[in-house]
């Protein structure tokens, strides 16, 4: 074809799924080995959907917080490039300067969705155990403007019951793509499920969106979960929300 | 013409004159300027040619006459012809008054029900003192008038080409304004000012117009003869019952789609009948200003706070349930004025008389949630007789108790009576 | 003044046996007016007729639009300059509310007149012809309910559509959802003439079947003189297939450059061929583009084409050479310390890929600019060259002393004269 000879190029598509990752004091121990041994093995995972999908390519990004944030690597990687080092827990929990950091990122301009996205929505994988030290409000509000984060895959997974459930679900948007485990072993099939669920349906061409894709990851996510131990799904929110009469 | 500059002053028939600060903007009959008037700023119009003296004389006389009503931001002063013009000054429109074209096309909305049903309130009340005090509109457009979202107050403006009734100006409407006999070529008077009332009043709370349907999205382009035929000889009502060749089409009039199953029946009742091809051809027959009021105020007496969910609503008696949430509305509680019930629920704004500042609030009594009380806003003393005689006073700003059949004297004009339906 | 327009089946709806729901036309009259028209039926399992809507809407904006141009008064557009109008929303978002023109009031007539009667088709068309028995078998249930209810029977057939306009005095180009008009003007630059609507983002977009319909088409138009020398209109299944706007733009500028060099004919030829092609690299969607151009302004415009690619692979090249740069810098920094830490090696490791991949994307940019570079200059033309280079430089490890005697350690130098130097 004459009219794409190597003056033109058609790039590749890409699919970025994004790591946040709580990293504060109180993930220490067997919370944060569980979850470094979770990505190094879902790595190769997100690797193989890349490969074999001829829609898009699978790159990964990481953003640790405590005290402060700090990515694990200055552009997202591709899977298979992705060389995971293991995170250490110690700090506070600034959710706040996360979502701005990552609004940062979310930009085609000056940030991570410069390579020729397309049309693909990254997807937002949220890991904490517990309750944000700073201005989360904030933080959140300023992530809810951007265009990209709008029409993110969002979930949301918590660590233990000391998990502020309702900051995860106003991240994710609803309560039903938080999922909360009890255990270590539930952490990493957790894991797995919702990075390896996100990016098979995330990197998908799909149509004018009747379910959004958010919503076909949670259901699949709610299936898978039923079959792991100490995983559970948030219930259905009661749809009133009036208060009763008040004489 | 030569147009005017900065520092040019302009003299003022009966003395005094303007000095031009800047432009403010243009239009089709002349260019408006900000210019100062004895250290006040004004606005002056200036017109691009200069027009004949029947219409400098019937200018100079408005001014005269001064404005009917407060609704209109009438010409103050007009100038002595110079520089081969002339033209009139008036005040400055205020800050956050937004033209009607704005609310039609939902780029601007109403905060509330209250501040809509207030400026139709407006609307009414300045036709009907235009009207008596002889005029008649002429040039009447969506550009006229000018609506503060918030408090619903309205401005009417471009007043330069009212006219005595049955004078005709020269200047016309746009089709869309115009009575269908005035689209043949009759002479505007106070019947056709009429229907151009029923057209803005459809328009202001419908956001469409009444004769603006299927058949009218048939033609890309909207020629003088299709005008003819649509605002005029063919005109059809889009919800004529007995004509449904012009309904609302999805994607086009989705304001009036959404709105018009939402008010109040009685308001589609009136708009049928006062749309109906009988009607249309009967210019005598049309309502007149004075029932539209009627019309608005029951309107009003029906807008009520929902205790739930505190959202306006208006409630049917006969099916008391919220617009928003859904829920009951408690409508035991009444005040009946003449023909006139007005519903009394917690948080409510009463208006007694056809102007748009609150007369009374129904409030909860912090010592009896079960109790409503009534707070007078009004500048003059109300005076209540009690089932058993007892005659009380209540001044402005005190609170009485809504009970079972106490009658409240507001004033000379309006008296009430408190009725309570006990389920 | 010349036109052309093609649309073909996507790749992905090859694969699912799904009909093609784009639809294009270009016509230029007898009188002048030349009409470009481009319709994207949406994809999903929802809309399952909108190759029809996507037909019905170009027929009728076609029809609409000769009907508007030969009533409307000419002297509404004659003298006014590029003029653009956002969508309603984008108006209320900006906080910028224009007065409205007898001209918008003249336009949105036309577009309610384009809604209106698609409304009158569609529900025609779905009156006449019940559920096919393919409809029957791959249809879900609950949209071949909303079928047979009548219940927003609309969204079955829902599409985006763009239009440019053009008559010898004045041109108006309107848009209502996604894909891209570009116009190029007589310096080659080039422009998206009518104001995005930011609702459409990624897979989202506005719709004829919205219930805001008519306050979300968006149009500009021109009548001081000024007319662009090429519009291009593509269905969001091109601009996907190239991800950033300039590659897009830069396939547009291809086509042109056939345009003039090679004729109408085979570029239209290569056009049919080659998007299929671009589809099954790219989007994976349907494709349709539209094109009108006036041939003699486009001849003249030629060398500047060629200029502005030379510009952007020129800018493209000064990217990666400091991306090259700045890899280089942080793996020679690593390389100076001992490395102790896991994440230092891995760092470096880093660094070495980045460097190699940048060089290979060196290399690709060099050779894009070499052909045209032959193209503006002819034969004559010199080759690329600049400071950074096409590949890394030649090193080799070499030891060094140690500050402390007797020590000595490999350090990495560059083998400038094939000298080892100590």
């Amino acid at each position: 074809m004459s009219l794409l000879d190597e003056t033109v190029s058609v790039p590749r598509r890409t699919m970025t799924l994004f790591f946040m990752i709580d990293t504060s004091g109180s993930m220490a121990g067997s919370k944060i080995g569980a979850v470094n041994d979770a990505v190094v093995n879902v790595l190769p995972m997100l690797d193989e959907i890349s490969i074999t999908n001829p829609d898009a390519e699978i790159k990964v990004a990481a953003l640790e917080f405590s005290t402060g944030c700090n990515w694990l690597y200055n552009e997202p990687k591709l899977a298979s490039e992705f060389v995971w080092q293991d995170v250490q827990a110690n700090g506070l929990t600034s959710l706040g300067a996360a979502c701005e950091e990552l609004e940062n990122k979310l930009s085609r301009s000056k940030g991570f969705m410069q390579s020729a996205s397309g049309s693909f929505a990254p997807a937002i994988i949220l890991l904490s155990d517990g309750a944000p030290t700073d201005n989360f409000e904030a933080g959140l509000a300023k992530l809810q403007g951007n265009n990209w984060f709008k029409s993110a895959i969002k979930v949301a997974i918590a660590i233990g019951d000391d998990a502020d459930k309702e900051v995860l679900a106003k991240f994710t948007g609803t309560n039903e793509a938080v999922f909360t485990v009890h255990n270590i072993d539930a952490l990493k099939q957790i894991i797995r499920v919702v990075a390896v669920t996100s990016s098979q349906i995330g990197s998908k061409s799909s149509a004018a969106g009747d379910t959004t894709k958010q919503d076909q990851v949670i259901s699949e996510v709610q299936n898978a979960v039923d079959n792991i131990d100490g995983a559970e799904v948030a219930t259905k929110v009661d749809g009133s929300s009036y208060a009763d009469d008040w004489d | 013409m030569k147009e005017l500059n900065t520092g040019d002053k302009i003299s003022l028939l009966n003395g005094g004159f303007v000095t031009i600060k800047k432009e403010l903007g243009r239009g089709g009959q002349g260019i408006v300027y900000l210019v100062d008037m004895n250290g006040q700023p004004k606005a002056l119009k200036w017109y691009h040619n200069s027009l004949d003296q029947a219409f400098y004389n019937n200018l100079a006389s408005n001014v005269m006459n001064g404005a009917p009503s407060p609704a209109f931001l009438w010409p103050e002063r007009i100038t002595e012809r110079q520089k081969g013009s002339f033209g009139y000054v008036m005040a400055l429109r205020p800050q956050n008054y937004y033209e009607f074209g704005n609310f039609l096309l939902a780029k601007k909305s109403f905060k509330s029900f209250q501040a809509m049903m207030a400026t139709a309130m407006k609307i009414c009340n300045g036709f009907m003192m235009l009207h008596r005090f002889g005029y008649s509109y002429q040039d009447l457009n969506d550009g006229n008038f000018f609506i503060d979202p918030n408090t619903g107050d309205v401005l009417i403006c471009d007043n330069d080409n009212v006219m005595p009734q049955g004078e005709k100006s020269g200047i016309m409407g746009k089709a869309r304004y115009m009575a269908p006999e005035i689209v043949a070529g009759g002479i505007p008077d106070k019947y056709s000012d009429r229907f151009s009332l029923s057209v803005i009043l459809f328009m202001l709370f419908y956001a469409n117009h009444p004769f603006e349907g299927a058949k009218v999205v048939a033609c890309p382009c909207m020629t003088e003869a299709y005008e003819k035929k649509f605002y005029g000889s063919e005109a059809v009502f889009i919800y004529d019952p007995n004509n449904k060749t012009n309904l609302p089409v999805r994607g086009i009039h989705q304001n009036v789609i959404r709105r018009w199953p939402v008010m109040p029946a009685e308001l589609r009742e009136t708009f049928i009948r006062e749309f109906s091809p009988e009607m249309l051809k009967n210019p005598q027959s049309r309502m007149i200003e004075q029932n539209w009021g009627k019309l608005i105020a029951s309107l009003r007496d029906k807008l009520v706070v929902c205790p739930h969910c505190g959202e306006e609503t208006f409630i049917d008696e006969a099916k008391p349930q919220c617009m928003n949430c859904g829920r009951d509305v408690d409508v035991s509680k009444k005040l009946k004025l003449g023909l006139r019930t007005l519903l009394l629920t917690n948080g409510t704004r009463l208006f007694i008389d056809f102007d748009n500042t609150p007369d009374a609030r129904v409030a909860i009594n912090p010592q009896d949630r079960n109790m409503l009380l009534l707070q007078n806003l009004t500048k003059d003393k109300w005076t209540a007789e009690t089932p058993s005689g007892k005659v009380k006073s209540v001044e402005p700003n005190e609170f009485m108790p809504v009970k079972q059949g106490i009658k409240i004297g507001f004033n000379a004009q309006y008296k009430g009576e408190i009725i309570i339906n006990n389920q | 003044m010349r036109c052309f327009d093609f649309h073909c089946q996507g790749e992905s709806h090859k694969a699912t046996d799904k009909v093609c729901q784009d639809y294009s036309y270009s016509h230029i009259d007898e009188n002048g007016l030349a009409i470009a028209v481009v319709c994207d039926g949406h994809g999903g399992k929802h809309y399952f007729r909108s190759d029809v809507g996507a037909r019905f809407a170009t027929e009728i904006i076609a029809k609409n639009v000769r009907e508007f141009v030969s009533n409307i008064d000419e002297a509404m557009f004659v003298g006014q300059p590029f003029t653009q109008q956002a969508a309603i929303q984008t108006e209320i978002d900006r906080q910028d509310f224009r007065k409205e023109k007898p001209i918008d009031i003249a336009f949105r007539q036309l577009f309610g007149s384009i809604i209106g009667q698609w409304q009158q088709w569609i529900e025609q068309h779905a009156s006449d012809n019940p559920l096919t028995e393919k409809e029957n078998e791959h249809v879900e249930e609950q949209y071949k309910k909303e079928f047979l209810s009548g219940y927003k029977l609309e969204r079955i057939y829902g599409c985006t559509l763009m239009a440019y306009v053009s008559t010898p005095k004045y041109w108006f180009a309107f848009h209502l959802g996604d894909g891209k008009l570009i116009s190029f003007d007589q310096e080659a630059q080039w422009n998206e003439p009518v104001i995005w609507d930011d609702r459409c983002f990624l897979n989202k977009t506005t719709s004829i079947c919205d219930s805001d319909a008519l306050n979300e088409f968006r149009y500009t138009y021109q009548g001081d003189g000024g007319f662009p020398v090429a519009v291009f209109l593509g269905s969001d299944g091109m601009d996907d297939s190239f991800g950033e706007e300039t590659n897009l733009v830069n396939f547009y500028v291809r086509v042109a450059k056939s345009l003039v060099k090679d004729g109408f004919d085979a570029t239209f030829a290569d056009v049919k061929e080659t998007l299929p092609v671009l589809s099954k690299r790219g989007s994976q969607d349907d494709m349709s583009i539209a094109c009108v151009y006036n041939e003699e302004a486009l001849k003249e415009a030629l060398p500047k084409f060629i200029l502005w690619q030379i510009a952007i692979t020129k800018a493209g090249i000064l990217k990666v050479n400091s991306k090259i740069l700045e890899a280089t810098d942080r793996r020679n920094e690593l390389e100076e310390k001992v490395l102790t830490l896991e994440k230092d090696k891995i760092a470096l490791r880093y660094a070495q890929n980045d460097i190699d991949r940048a060089y290979t994307e060196k290399q690709q940019l060099v050779k894009k600019m070499n052909i045209l570079l032959e193209e503006y200059y002819g034969k004559d033309y010199v080759l690329y060259q600049d400071e950074v280079g096409e590949r890394p430089k030649e090193r080799q490890q070499v030891w060094r002393m140690d500050d402390h005697p007797f020590r000595v350690h490999l350090v990495w130098v560059e083998n400038k004269n094939n000298r080892i130097e100590l």
